[in-house]
């Protein structure tokens, strides 16, 4: 099954085996992964993962992501797992360097938006890297309720409603509203 | 708005802001940790700081640490 739909200029459907050598070099990205858990290397590894992951996919339990921008390239990846109760969880967030600036962001609403919006999910959760600042910082934008910590991540649930408000604010900055 | 207060804004937006050094005439795409939530981080800030709404296709327009100050100032008049 191959979800797909468009969302602030940018194309998003599921993973295929054909996207694992993409996957794979966002992954092992000596910068991109710094604040990732690590990725098995080889692409006959990778399409495993990702045969297993389309089994989940087939469940309703989890979707995987890649952005397209509008010439069909990919642009990056999203991913909204954990089902639980009323919430999703949402990580696996990699975007190619050098993009500009609302793509990665735009991807990020885009994803959130299919849990709150199309799968109905009233909160979100995610875990964040204690170093990665930058993400860090952009995250506590949404105000979330942090949930606690482990020696290496925060975790945070964000509400529908506080979701809205801060998306809707980055919206307008990025000429999409 | 004083210029060095907006650049100690400005500087606040980076992960390293602490340690790079920043003025008017910075090229803030050559800083090594520039990246896209670096930027939105500016654009939020920006509106919060000094109430504009200054898009990602303006920065765009920008090179310098000093476009972005003459853009706020304009913006603010």
């Amino acid at each position: 099954m191959i979800e797909q739909f468009t969302r602030y200029g940018l194309t998003f459907r599921t993973v295929e085996e054909a996207d694992a050598s993409f996957i794979l070099a966002l992954r092992t990205d000596a910068v991109l992964s710094r604040f990732l858990s690590s990725t098995e290397p080889g692409i006959a590894t990778q399409k495993e993962w990702i045969r297993e992951y389309k089994k989940r996919e087939n469940r309703n339990e989890e979707v995987y992501f890649v952005s397209l921008n509008w010439q069909g390239e990919r642009q990056g990846l999203n991913r909204l797992y954990n089902y639980k109760d009323d919430c999703f969880e949402i990580g696996s967030w990699l975007y190619k360097a050098g993009l500009d600036i609302s793509v990665p962001v735009l991807g990020d609403l885009a994803a959130r938006d299919y849990g709150f919006e199309r799968l109905g999910f009233a909160c979100c959760n995610f875990g964040v890297r204690k170093d990665n600042l930058a993400v860090l910082k952009y995250h506590q934008g949404f105000k979330p309720e942090k949930t606690g910590e482990s020696e290496l991540d925060y975790y945070f649930r964000l509400s529908y409603d506080d979701y809205k408000t801060h998306r809707n604010k980055l919206l307008k900055l990025l000429n999409h509203v | 708005m004083y210029e060095d207060k907006f650049i100690e804004n400005f500087k606040s937006q980076f992960i390293d802001g602490d340690t790079i050094a920043v003025d008017a005439s910075t090229d803030f795409r050559q800083i090594e940790s520039w990246d896209s939530l670096t930027g939105m981080a500016v654009l939020v800030m920006i509106k919060d700081e000094y109430g504009i709404d200054m898009s990602d296709t303006d920065l765009k327009k920008c090179k310098t640490v000093g476009d972005i100050i003459d853009y706020v100032s304009a913006k603010s008049n």
